[in-house]
This record gives structure tokens, sequence and C-alpha cells, in this order.
């Protein structure tokens, strides 16, 4: 049989050095070049914004009423910005009754705070404050003042101020603009005195004199947008403490659960590698469930289960069990971090060799003390890699914890509440970056000589712990916390889906009416973005895996390179959105929205992919390969033929796994672009209060999905583990 | 005192049945060695005993006490792996005094002990390097101070030098056995290799697809063996076809193929008429250059030389075609030479007769 042209040219090919070099040495570039140098690089280039941090809190600030647009808790409106605007202009039309009529049009302003849900709080009470009159036609500019009271203010709200106008004292305000500042990060607005600086014209089309009209003329009252208010004076919220405290909460919560998951994953995991009995396959693949699920899906899934007081645990008591907050993060966190680590250590548990274990016990060693001193010492790697996994999926995860996090604030939600501010999130990101990247250079390094404690031993009470008694508590607990605290709050979510498919919301979503107009294009952004991500990850990640694991520039430059590689895996990726947009805004500002957001998941999943595959070719014993080519078969024939054939699981669960992960993205996303996916509209269906239903369909078609694309990739493999 | 007993123990693993009713009984103090080829079962029963797999029917005794529901800890056994086994986040001095650590003896105790069984295997060197950094031997030492160590009189040892290069394996399988008797162990070795099983055993035990054979010291294994297997797997045997056309008390007169009639010793309740196969070992056999007609005696010619060192080894084709080896010291025969003619002779005295296998002689044969 004539072997096909194409597989004839590349042999060719690879079989000159040259080229192949060519290729790793791309890969590597492309690596930097895309993936690890932008998130650096827009660090660098936006640090001298970092004082903004530790700036003087109190600020006095002249405002710009400006004609762009921008979207802040939830409002679409005009800037309120501290840079000069481009112009643009209001005006209302009134025709006049009288035979002729004096000009006098008044100008005035109300002011609001504006919370994180659309919620708006008025400051001047309903009157028309700063007012000015205006008695004459063609342009002038006018001031007039406010005295601000003290007002208390969250960070993330944000002050809007509505300019009115009527034009003559018989006749009603009417709205000529609304303009909003960003979420301001202050404390308080502070007592002062308000100049607002009005750019006036009026108008009438006929018959005008210079302080009268006609009736039946049209008189033009109009405001541009280069007005502006001196002495907006705030006093910002202590940015660096909040930050800091921010901080803190990611970590102290991603190193509490992941203790926790390694605690009640090992049992976990120790049940489904030793049990004997059949059902345990089931819970194995039920195991991985919540692993496929998007956050933000399993986040409002968690929300319901714990607080819905109509649908969750919650409803049996009457009120909310767990109301967002800390604890609620918590359990969403460990949620969906724990089923990592069971997979982990699953695998590690049947790849161990038992005789370690049997010869510790034919030396006298029960159960617990042969686990304690042999098995977990030899697991270490696994359990020090799963700790990483959970730690890096709890500090990264922003939507899921932006549903359930109240008035918590961790290092991603006040990233993603200082949008717009650099300084802040330039320092937020930097420290959020450099300290999972200390982590986790730390632990690698370390990790090889930390001892477990097996020098002591307690014979009588290991004894007891051996016991076939604690030994079932011990799995019947790791059952219990299993079904109660992943499976039921992650499958939750399942019950509204249905109550919508009952109460016939399913039909409407399936039209694509309302709201589901946008879902659906959310879906399809989604799922392409992901496929695309995806591909381009194996074409750019398959040389370095190879680079990796065979060593190819050396020992040193390719263990290097194998930290660096990983490094994206445990940077919060919010943290790295913001300094991805930093970089690709400031630099290559003509780049389309689309392509920062198709580097951003890049970025994001890069290693997911490389990491498997690498782990793969290092499995294949090289002899294989040697064989081959002593058989007369080319490089790419090598390739093709023994390292892909033995490598394809491998390649396909690290597919899988950055088509999920990409799925899932919400932290980056938010930041990067103002695209909507699928998990970023669940955020904010939720954000908007859209009824449980609604919701509940939209997750459980997301679901759904994912769950589809997942079982035909395990028929493709059939049937094979694939993780 | 550990004598072990098993009674009617069988292991089945899904449809293979691993170990087949088998009873046994290994005295105080034995030297005992489980034989058989790879797959028979003997590492099974070999675990079985000590606890790491459970028997689905049937009685272990140790030291007259029934264990079938003690878990390993509690057994009081010492176990040498295959693959020794050695913890790798240990060094090799931690190894040693696990056993004493995990049964709660103090550090100086322990280490007192650890002393005592590196002294019995003549170890004192390099006691601070990983396993990973040690030799085979070395390994094997240490992995039988650890078993040693745990204090037990019980020494179980599973293919204990079938990691190791030929030299230092027969070096060290002398060595063993010294320490056991020196120290009044019982040992229950596992090995696919008949000539170490001869050497270092009190008895041995050779099994077939999970059952016994036969049950012997290595000279009644050698020298009578029950079974046309035994006589294939211990030593080496020729197999020479034919049926019995004369039945004596003893002896027996069998027409081998081509119509050949040779004198043999016959076992009991055989019968006239029945086809058999007549076991000669190679070294029995009187290779003579060419050709005379003696009682017992068949001509051939020389097939093929192989020159072994110690001996030297001819293929014969005999007259009815059929092919035997003979073995002989190179030092002290003229040798022959391929293509010459001789005759081949043996004493009806050193010939096994066996019915001939229903399932065939390859077959039965078949270590596989």
């Amino acid at each position: 049989m004539p072997r096909p042209k194409v597989t004839e040219a590349l042999n060719k090919l690879s079989s000159k050095t040259a080229i192949k070099n060519s290729i790793y040495i791309l890969s590597i570039i492309i690596f930097f070049a895309l993936i690890l140098l932008p998130p650096i690089l827009g660090i660098i280039i936006k640090w001298d914004t970092m004082n903004q941090v530790f700036a003087d809190p109190t600020k006095i600030e002249t405002r710009y009423m400006q004609a762009a647009f921008w979207r802040i808790n939830g409002l679409n409106t005009s800037k309120l910005d501290v840079e000069y605007p481009p112009p643009s202009s209001y005006s209302t039309n009134s025709t006049s009754s009288a035979n002729t009529v004096d000009i006098n049009c008044s100008y005035g302003i109300r002011v609001w705070k504006r919370m994180e849900n659309g919620e708006e709080q008025e400051i001047t009470n309903g009157s028309y404050v700063a007012l000015v009159n205006k008695e004459n036609l063609g342009k002038s500019d006018e001031n007039g003042t406010w005295n601000c009271p003290i007002t208390q203010m969250n960070p993330a709200d944000s002050v809007v101020i509505r300019v009115y106008c009527r034009t003559h004292p018989n006749r009603s305000w009417g709205s000529v603009g609304t303009y909003t500042t960003s979420q301001l990060g202050a404390t308080q607005l502070n007592n002062s005195t308000w100049m607002i600086h009005y750019c006036l014209e009026v108008t009438a089309d006929e018959h005008e004199q210079h302080f009268t009209y006609y009736t039946g003329d049209t008189l033009s009252a109009g405001f541009t947008s280069f007005s502006q208010i001196d002495g907006f004076t705030w006093t910002s919220g202590a940015t660096f403490m909040r930050a800091t405290s921010a901080i803190c909460a990611s970590f102290l919560v991603a190193i509490f659960v992941a203790t926790v998951d390694i605690l009640t994953g090992l049992p976990m995991a120790w049940l489904i590698a030793r049990g004997q009995s059949r059902w345990l396959s089931i819970l194995d693949t039920f195991s991985d469930i919540p692993f496929i699920i998007p956050t933000a899906t399993l986040g409002y899934s968690v929300l319901l289960f714990w607080s819905d007081t109509q649908r969750g645990v919650s409803s049996l008591f009457g009120n909310s069990l767990v109301s967002p907050g800390w604890i609620l993060v918590i359990l969403l966190h460990f949620a969906f971090s724990y089923p990592v680590v069971v997979r982990v250590l699953v695998g590690a548990l049947l790849d161990y060799k038992r005789e370690y274990e049997q010869a510790s016990r034919t030396l006298g060693a029960p159960p617990f003390t042969a686990a304690r001193t042999v098995t977990f010492p030899i697991l270490k790697p696994a359990l020090i890699a799963s700790f990483i996994l959970a730690f890096s999926r709890s500090i990264s995860e922003t939507g899921a914890t932006m549903m359930v996090a109240g008035a918590v604030l961790n290092g991603p939600i006040f990233i993603k509440s200082y949008i717009g501010q650099d300084g802040p999130l330039v320092f937020v990101s930097f420290v959020l970056i450099a300290v999972s990247t200390l982590i986790f250079i730390a632990i690698r390094l370390l990790g090889p000589k930390l001892k477990l404690p097996i020098r002591r031993i307690w014979p009588s009470t290991e004894r007891k712990l051996s016991s076939s008694k604690v030994a079932s508590s011990r799995n019947g607990l790791a059952l219990l916390t299993f079904l109660a605290l992943v499976l039921a709050p992650s499958l939750f979510v399942a019950l509204p889906a249905f109550e919508a498919v009952i109460t016939g919301a399913f039909s409407e979503a399936l039209a694509g009416a309302g709201i589901w107009a946008e879902y659906w294009q959310s879906i399809f952004l989604t799922y392409s973005l992901g496929i695309l991500v995806t591909l381009i990850n194996v074409v750019i990640g398959l040389p370095m895996a190879i680079v990796v694991a065979r060593r190819k520039f050396g020992e040193l430059p390719s263990s290097i390179l194998d930290v660096l590689v990983n490094i994206p895996l445990v940077v919060p990726s919010v943290a790295l959105g913001v300094s991805l947009a930093f970089f690709w805004k400031e630099n290559f500002a003509f780049i389309p929205e689309i392509w920062l957001l198709i580097f951003a998941h890049l970025a994001i999943t890069y290693p997911y992919f490389v990491r498997s595959m690498s782990a793969a070719v290092e499995r294949i014993n090289i002899e294989l390969e040697d064989a081959s080519r002593t058989l007369g078969a080319k490089p790419f024939s090598v390739f093709r033929t023994i390292v892909f054939p033995l490598t394809k699981y491998s390649m396909i669960s690290g597919a899988v796994m950055t088509f999920t992960r990409s799925v899932s993205e919400t932290g980056a996303t938010m930041v990067v672009s103002n695209l909507v996916t699928a998990p970023v509209l669940l955020v904010n269906w939720v954000k908007t209060g859209v009824p449980t239903a609604t919701l509940g369909l939209g997750c459980g078609l997301l679901i759904l999905f994912s769950f589809i694309i997942l079982l035909g990739l395990r028929l493709i493999v059939r049937g094979r583990g694939i993780y | 005192m550990p004598n072990v007993r098993l009674v009617n123990v069988t292991k089945k693993f899904g449809r293979i049945v691993a170990v087949d009713c088998v009873s046994l009984h290994i005295y105080d103090k034995e030297y005992f060695s489980l034989l058989g080829p790879s797959g028979c079962g003997k590492t099974t029963l070999l675990r079985l005993i000590a606890g790491l797999v459970q028997p689905d029917e049937g009685e272990i005794y140790i030291g007259d006490k029934l264990v079938n529901n003690v878990p390993p800890e509690d057994r009081d056994i010492g176990f040498v792996f295959q693959t020794f086994a050695l913890f790798p986040h240990m060094n090799a001095w931690d190894n040693v005094i696990y056993g004493p650590r995990v049964k709660g003896f103090d550090m100086k105790k322990a280490a007192t002990i650890g002393h005592e069984v590196l002294e019995m295997v003549r170890l004192h060197e390099r006691l601070d390097a990983y396993t990973n950094e040690l030799s085979g031997g070395m390994m094997q030492r240490i992995a039988v101070a650890r078993a040693l160590a745990a204090g037990s009189k019980l020494l179980l040892l599973d293919e204990p030098l079938g990691q190791l290069d030929a030299k230092v394996r027969n070096e060290l399988r002398y060595e063993i056995r010294k320490m056991t008797k020196d120290l009044e162990l019982t040992a229950i070795h596992v090995t696919h290799d008949q000539a170490e099983a001869m050497a270092i055993s009190d008895r041995i035990a050779v099994i077939k697809k999970g059952k016994i054979v036969q049950v012997g010291n290595p000279k009644e294994l050698y020298m009578t063996p029950q079974n046309i297997f035994i006589a294939h797997f211990i030593g080496e045997s020729n197999f020479l076809e034919g049926y019995i056309s004369h039945l004596n008390k003893k002896e027996a007169t069998i027409e081998l193929r081509g119509g050949i009639k040779v004198q043999a010793r016959t076992q009991k309740n055989m019968s006239k008429g029945e086809r058999v196969a007549l076991a000669v070992r190679p070294e029995t056999l009187v290779i003579e250059k060419d050709t005379k007609k003696n009682e017992n005696s068949i001509t051939g010619i020389v097939e093929r030389i192989t020159f072994e060192g110690t001996n030297i080894r001819y293929e014969v084709r005999l007259e009815n075609q059929d092919l035997v080896v003979v073995v002989k010291p190179s030092l002290i025969e003229e040798w022959l030479n391929v293509g010459e003619k001789t005759t081949v002779s043996f004493s009806s005295e050193k010939t096994h007769v066996f019915a001939y296998p229903e399932r065939g002689l390859r077959e039965e044969l078949s270590v596989e």
C-alpha cells in the first residue's frame, strides 16, 4: 500500500534536524511571547500606577461629564471621569403656548449613590440642586454650587449624577443626561462644595428674539458634555488595607480548602481505589461530575442548595441555613476542588506498588501505621500535586465565588470591583501572581525535602485506628462528605431546571425569547471559544510537551521550562486577565476583543494540555522509539506510529481538561473583554436577580451540553478512564 | 513453634484457580521450598501463609494456631519480597529497624536489634544510603535483615534471589540457608529455579497449576519422581514413547517405536499393553562408539554436540528416529564427532516408566 504523500513529505521534513529543532524552538518562543511574558510585561508597564494604592486617601477631583458610554453597577450610561471629555450635547424641546414668552430655562442636578446590585440611594433627597438660570438664547457657561453632605459609601458603589432642565418655571423638569463614576472604592463622599460648571445653549427655531420667543416655536434647551464638577471630594477606602485583606482572604481560603480537600479526599480516594465492591466504579464516575460542571453553574447550584429558602436544605429550616459569606465561599470552593484532589489521589493509589504496604504489614505494622509510615510518604508527590491543584483552583475562581460571596472580599472580587482603577488592579494582580508563583516554586523545591512525621509510632492508638470499625466509619464519613458537601450541592440546580421544563420556560428558552437570545449567543461564544482554544493549545503545546519530557535542550533548561509551563496553573486567572489586558490593550490596541479573550484563555489553559501530554511522553520507554527507528521509521513516522497511539488517551484527556477549563473560565474573561460568555452571563443573571427557574434552566442546559460533549469523548475512547 | 499447616486451601482470582485445594505441612526449623513454573500459584500460596491474600476455602495454621482471620501484622512472620520492597523514602538503616519501631520498641532497643541482624547478614557499610543507591546484593541483604529484625521465627521468601546476577545468586543462596539454620528459623522459599531449590532446601513441594505435584527432599524428587512432570522438571529426562509388551513383577519389557524392545522398572498398577513414556536421565545414559548389541542398547547417530564447559552434551538420533540427549563430563571422556555411529545404552534400574499422559506428552510437560 503506497503511503500517503503527506506522510511521505512530513517524514522527509522530520528527518532534517534543523527543521525539527526549529519547531521545538518555535514552540518555546510562542510560549514566552504568548503565554508567559504578556502578563509580566502587562504589570511592568502599569507599575507606576501602583502608587495610587498607597496615595493620600482624600481626593479632591474635577470630574468631567463625558459622552463616552460605560456600564457600571448595571447602569449603561455616560462617564463621569477625571479626564477631559469629547463634546456631545443633550437637549429638551418645548413648544410654547403663549404669544410671546420670556426665556427662563433652569438647570440643576440630582445625585445618587448606586450600589453593586443596581440599587440607588438619592443623596439630594428629591430636590434639584446647584441650580442655574438661563434667560437668553445662545451659548453660555453658568456655574452653580451644591454643598455635598458626608455620605457613607461602599467601595463598590458608584456616584450617579443626573442633569435636569426645565424650559420655564411652569413646566416640569426633564432629564438631559445621566453620568456615573466607576466603582469609586470610596468609604465616603466628603462634606465639600461642588461647583457645577454647565455649558449651555438655548435655541429657538424661528422668530427668535434675544430673550423671548413665539408660540408655536420650538425651544431647545441644550446641555453639552463639556460640563464639569469641581471640588468632587471623597475618601478613598484605604485601598491598601482592603487590597491586602482581600489577598489574605484568597490565600487563607485556598490553603484551608486545599488542606481539608486532602484530609477528606484521601479516605474517599482510598475507598475508590481499594474498595472491592462494584458500585465503587459508579462512585468513581460520580466523583467526576463536579469536575466538568462549569464553576459558575456550580456556584449557583451551591447557593441554591444552602441558601434558597424555597428549595434547598434551608427550606427545611424555613430560613437560609448558610447565607452568602465566608462559610458558603468555603463550601463552594470545597465542592469544586474536592473532585480534582480525589481524581489525582485515586490515580496515584492505583499506580502505587502495594508491595511496600504489604512489606510494612508483614513487619508488624497495622493498616493505619502502614499507610501513615509507608504509603503516604511514598505518595507524597501526588499529595503535593493535588494540594497545588486544589490550591490554585480555589485561588483562581471568580465567577462562582461572586455569586456566593455576600460581603466577603477576596482577591478576584476585589479586582472585579476596582475595574477602571489601574493602581489597585496592578497591585492586587501583582501580589497574587507573585505570591502564587513563589508558593508554587517553594513547594516544588521544598516538597521533596519535606518529611512526613513517621519517626514516632503509637502502637496501641494506631492499632485501634486500624480496626475495621474505624475503617468502616471512616468510609461512611468519606461517603457522607462527598454526597452531602459535594455531589448534592453540585447537582442541586437540576431541581429548578426541571421546574422550568414543567412551567414552560423551556419552550421560551428554545425559542430564544427575551433574555434567552443573549443566552444562546453566549453559549455559542463559550463553546466556539473553548474549541478554538483547545485546538491552538494542542498545536502549540505538543512540541513543548516533547521538549519538556524528552529533555530536548538539556536537563536544566527543560526542568526550568517544566516549572515555567506550570506557572499559569497556579496564578489566579483574574490577575492574569488584568495583566494581559494591560499588555494587549496598551500595546496592541488594534487587536479585536475576541482575540484578547482567546489569548487570555490560552494563557490560562496552556498548562493543562502540556502537563498531561509531557507526563504521557515521559512514560513511554525511549527504547520503543529507538526500536522503531532501527526498524527504519523516520522521526515523524515514529511519532505517528509509536508516540501518538501510546499517548492518545492522555492527549484526549489533556484536551478535555483544556476545554472544560476554558468553558468554566469567568474571572479573566470578565476583566479582559466585554464579550459575554455563558458563565459570565450566569453571574450577571444572579447579580441582576433573574428568576430562579430561568437561571436553573440556564445552568442545567450548560451542564447538559458539557455532559454531551464529555460523553461523546468517552464513546470515542471507548469507556477508558480519560482523566 | 512455627510449623505451618495448610488444609485444603483454595484461592481463586476470578475464574483462575491460583491455589487448588492444597494441603501441606511444613515442619519447624525446616528449609522448605515451593518450586514450580511461573504462574503456578506458588507465590499466591506464600501470600496466603503471610495473610496478604485471604483463602476462599481451607484453613491455615501457623504454630498450631488457626490464622485465617489474623491480619499479616499479627502473624509473626518475616517476608522477603521478590522486588525487595525496600521503602524508598527511608535509608537502609531505617528500613532495617522499621519492624521493631512499628512494634513500639524504643529507639535504643530497635537499634540493638538492628545491629544484631546486620551482623547476621554481614552488612555494616552504607547504612545511610537510600535504597536506590544500593546494589542488588546489598538490597537483598537489607531485605533479609529487615525481615529478620521483625523477630519472627518464620521467614517467607518470595523469589529472594530472582533479581540478582547468577554469581551473587549462587553465593547468597548458601548464606541464606546457613543463616536460617544458625538462627533455627523455619523458612519457606518460593522459586522457579529447580537448581536453587535443590541446593538450598530440606524439602521441596513441586507445584503445577495450583496443585502440589510431589513433596519430598531433593534426592527423592530426583531419584524417584512420582510423576512424569517431576521427572522432567527436576533435573532433565529423555522420554521415549512405547507400550508394555511384557510385564514382570518389577520389570517390564517395553516396545518402543520402531519395535525396539527394552527392559525397564515399572510402577505399580500398570498393565500389559498400556501406553507408556520411558524416562531416562541424560547423565545415566552410556554412549559408545560403533554399534554394539547389548541389553537396553539402541544404535544411533550423533546429530549435534554442545560443549557446555563442565559437561559435553550429545544429541543422538536413534535408529527409530527418536532423539535422546546424553550428557557426559567433558574432561574424562573421549569425545565423539557429529555423524558418528554410536550405541546408547542404559540400565533398567535407572529408568522410570510413566503412563502416557492423556493430554499428550508436550502438554503434560509444559511449564507454561
